[in-house]
């Protein structure tokens, strides 16, 4: 048996002891594998994703219960930073590249995840303008200036860089044209191929994410509502209604009741 | 005196004063970019980078240059002993109460000198030769011409670091966007300390700088008053903004002393700012609000 890259069991999370974002989710993301986690908006993705990556306490959240272990490691309550150094890189919803910056010193960045791990210095980034030419073309531009899709793929790029094991991907079709979404999700096939990182991918275009992955859950209001391989998932009914637009009478139903 | 003289003289003089207030102001500036908070303190922390240099070098008489050596590490460890002691433990609560803290520092620093070297005033010796410079006929004072030099180079340092070294790009990721900064792996809270302890050096040889011009008392982070109206002139978040509004208010003070009468001198920043924020609240090229003041 192949051991998991990242395990959830039980995860509770809450902002600000009021709402609860996330209740008792548990999900599994296998070594070398690409994961899905699909759902509304507000039903909790981007929390787990934030839990996973130690953001919460930042973001005044806090996980309630529930244990979170990375490669075996109880990996709960470590510095954001210090998770990233062992290989745990999140690409934020948004993209966030340093507008202010040129690309190459955006790639600079993203070499302080390499801290402790081995022997830091300025390389070429050869890697990175291998997957995305167009990087290499706008290296000494300002990151500011690239369009949706370049910066995207710098925020990537940015993540590549660190040598990641697994790579949390939040939203990365958010705002772009289709052919660029094609573009960037053929890459992240590669990425994951080549490199054999662990991916688990945020996606409202549940149709490209299930395309992608191999396992896929559905959050619903913070729980769990489907699981299942991502051609089944793509195969079901009413998620073809509720997640890829292909419902006969477009009423929005919950899972939970679903038979 | 020609006519041109005097306003050559005065101008060099203004910059002079200006460096150092660009200089106190790039602490600032440093600081309040990586981590939002406004270092009222930072004078204070001049002022005891000074004290240093004094002791080093007229107490247990030093060369300058060791003495001042000295003084920058020792005040990088008082910044680095204030960042852990103090504001790491306000992490999460209201940037307000943290800038209230910086109050508190500066009050301690000021009393501990006070107490240490009593209210008197101090002679530091002449940290660059008085040798006069001269363009032609015109004399100008060396103090003030190698003060500039000196201010200059240092904010030249300043800026190459942040613009090609690897730790100015952490503090520029930081200051642009923290949690994308940690996610880039950056230990945001140890930029914090770097950006304190930098402001803590620069500070003091801005301080030794003032000092020796004038002289050294408690009260001369009192400085940092006119470095506020600076700052917020250049913009809260502007490296460039706030060397451009370092010298224009040096230069600003030097001419009103030269041609307008006595007191005006000490207003006249002030209403310079005023004016400013009329047209632009949020200075010369600032880029964020400055609510969090």
């Amino acid at each position: 048996m192949v051991p998991a890259t990242l395990v959830l069991t039980g995860v509770d999370i809450r902002y600000q002891a009021s709402v609860d974002a996330v209740r008792d989710l548990s999900l599994t993301v296998p070594r070398g594998g690409i994961v899905a986690l699909l759902g509304a908006n507000g039903a909790g993705k981007s929390s787990t994703l934030n839990a996973i990556s130690g953001f919460l306490p930042l973001l005044r959240g806090r996980m309630m219960a529930g244990r979170i272990s990375f490669e075996g490691e109880d990996t709960a309550g470590l510095a954001p930073h210090a998770l990233v150094r062992r290989g745990v890189l999140h690409v934020r919803e948004g993209r966030h590249v340093f507008a202010d910056m040129t690309v190459e010193e955006n790639l600079v960045a993203g070499t302080f995840a390499l801290t402790g791990r081995r022997a830091v210095h300025r390389r070429g980034f050869d890697e990175v303008y291998g997957y995305f030419p167009i990087l290499a073309q706008r290296r000494k531009g300002q990151a500011g200036y690239l369009s949706g899709g370049e910066q995207q793929m710098l925020a990537i790029g940015r993540a590549l860089v660190a040598e990641p094991r697994l790579m949390l991907l939040d939203e990365p079709s958010l705002g772009l044209a289709p052919r660029v979404v094609a573009e960037i999700f053929a890459i992240i096939a590669r990425i994951n191929r080549e490199k054999g990182t662990s991916i688990l991918l945020v996606e409202q275009n549940a149709v490209m994410a299930l395309g992608c992955a191999q396992y896929a859950y559905v959050l619903e209001n913070g729980r769990v509502a489907a699981e299942g391989s991502g051609a089944s998932l793509a195969a079901d009914a009413s998620i073809r209604e509720l997640y890829l637009g292909v419902g006969a009478d477009g009423a929005a139903r919950s899972f939970r009741d679903a038979p | 005196m020609s006519g041109l003289q005097v306003f050559l003289e005065y101008t060099l003089a203004g910059i002079a004063t200006g460096g150092v207030y660009t200089l106190v102001g790039l602490g600032f500036v440093l600081v309040f970019k990586a981590s939002g908070v406004f270092n009222f303190a930072m004078g204070d922390m001049m002022m005891a980078g000074a004290y240093t240099f004094y002791l080093c070098a007229v107490v247990f008489d030093l060369h300058w240059a060791v003495a001042l050596l000295i003084a920058v590490v020792f005040s990088c460890a008082l910044a680095w002993l204030i960042e852990r002691t103090v504001l790491r433990r306000m992490m999460g609560q209201p940037v307000i109460a943290v800038v209230m803290a910086t109050f508190g520092i500066g009050f301690v620093l000021r009393g501990i000198a006070a107490i240490a070297f009593g209210s008197e005033a101090y002679q530091l010796p002449a940290l660059l030769p008085r040798a006069p410079f001269f363009i032609g006929d015109i004399m100008l004072p060396g103090k003030s011409v190698r003060g500039f030099v000196l201010t200059t180079g240092l904010c030249g340092a300043i800026i190459l670091f942040l613009r090609y070294s690897r730790a100015g790009i952490a503090l520029r990721a930081t200051a642009a966007d923290q949690i994308t900064a940690y996610a880039m792996g950056i230990n945001v809270r140890r930029v914090f300390a770097l950006t304190w302890m930098a402001a803590a050096a620069i500070g003091t040889v801005a301080g030794v700088i003032a000092a020796s011009v004038t002289s050294l008392t408690p009260d001369l982070g009192t400085i940092g008053l006119n470095v506020l109206g600076v700052v917020i002139l250049g913009g809260l978040n502007s490296v460039g903004g706030v060397i451009v509004a370092g010298l224009f208010i040096g230069w600003l003070e030097a001419m009103t002393a030269a041609y307008l009468p006595g007191d005006i001198r000490e207003i006249t920043p002030y209403i310079a700012v005023l004016a400013m924020l009329m047209i632009r609240p949020y200075g010369l090229f600032g880029t964020r609000p400055v609510e969090r003041i």
